[in-house]
């Protein structure tokens, strides 16, 4: 036993959205990810089995330069990994880890992203999610951009590990 | 391009990876309650590597977390802790274990720690994110450790609380990279 493959892509051509589907039977998940934008700038945002009611909470911690801020948001239809303004750059790269170890168990997030800022320096971000479903298993993951799509060599690794 | 794109039809076809670097030692997954979950003979890997989803019982207290079983004041451990727009900066020094996570009751936390160690010579270095709810809402923290240890091996590692049980359907796995 240990973690195994479950789907990788890279892009090669551009999408708004990337879906994992048929991801379930794993008790974590593990995705590393480097994402391509098209130019367009916009956040990145996680979704759950396709799950858009305001289920998700997530709390953040940004450090950029000598500035450390922190901020939660609540009732979401959406984990915003990375936001929109100011720091929509054209890429940026990330590691989660999704555990929900039972159906009747919410699902947690950790993520840990580095964004690319457009003109600027690199922003560092710290983040742990919820996302409020007891009721199904882990299904598919998604990774929406808020407009525009993702560019070609977009690339994402999905790994799962089943006890 | 809509969304929702169907992913396959456009993505490259890629090898399928395979982590065998790493090693699943130890899983755990109560059935029932318990106060710790400790994992044993972790002699013979280089790396140690804990992958956990706790359900704290009705208790809010800490995941507390130790090595060796060692209740000296031989952890030192820096946070970075995020709870709404407050983000905080700590250090403790000379602590009998480590402050993994604050649990509320009936609340899970998720972490991932890391360890170094697997010489004499020098200090183990623990390293973890973590995302747990402990006021209600959820929140973050990343911290940074060192078990004072510079003699001993890491033969055991304990999650534990500082009060009542860790509930039914916690999941912890511990991973190790054999040494060569």
């Amino acid at each position: 036993m240990t973690w195994q493959l479950i789907d990788q892509a890279t892009l090669s051509s551009a999408a708004a959205s990337i879906t994992f589907s048929d991801v379930g039977g794993y008790q974590f998940y593990r995705v590393s990810a480097f994402w391509v934008f098209d130019g367009s700038t916009a956040a990145i945002d996680l979704r759950l089995n396709s799950d858009d009611g305001a289920n998700y909470a997530y709390q953040r911690i940004q450090a950029t330069a000598t500035t450390i801020t922190g901020g939660r948001s609540t009732g979401q239809t959406a984990q915003r990994l990375t936001p929109a303004s100011p720091f929509g750059g054209t890429s940026n790269s990330g590691t989660l880890i999704i555990a929900k170890p039972g159906t009747s168990l919410k699902a947690q997030t950790l993520a840990h992203l580095g964004i690319h800022q457009e003109g600027a320096n690199p922003v560092l971000e710290l983040q742990g999610g919820e996302w409020n479903n007891t009721a199904a298993a882990l299904s598919a993951i998604s990774f929406l951009k808020s407009s525009g799509s993702f560019a070609a060599n977009t690339s994402i690794l999905v790994e799962g590990l089943s006890t | 391009m809509p969304q929702g794109v169907a992913l396959r039809a456009l993505m490259g076809a890629g090898a399928p990876a395979d982590n065998s670097a790493w090693d699943v030692i130890d899983v755990v997954e109560l059935g029932s309650a318990a106060a710790s979950i400790t994992f044993s003979d972790l002699s013979g890997y280089r790396l140690l590597r804990v992958t956990g989803y706790v359900l704290k019982d009705g208790t809010g207290a800490n995941l507390l977390v130790r090595l060796n079983a060692d209740t000296g004041a031989n952890y030192d451990a820096q946070f970075l802790t995020g709870n709404s727009t407050s983000v905080v900066a700590s250090r403790t020094t000379g602590g009998t274990s480590i402050l993994g996570s604050q649990l509320a009751a009936n609340t899970p936390a998720t972490f991932e720690i890391t360890i170094g160690k697997q010489l004499s010579g020098v200090p183990a270095m623990l390293l973890a994110p973590v995302v747990n709810s402990p006021v209600g809402d959820v929140s973050t923290r990343d911290w940074a450790s060192r078990w004072n240890n510079t003699t001993d091996l890491i033969t055991s590692l304990t999650l534990l609380n500082g009060s009542g049980n860790f509930a039914a359907s916690t999941v912890c796995v511990l991973e190790g990279v054999p040494d060569a």
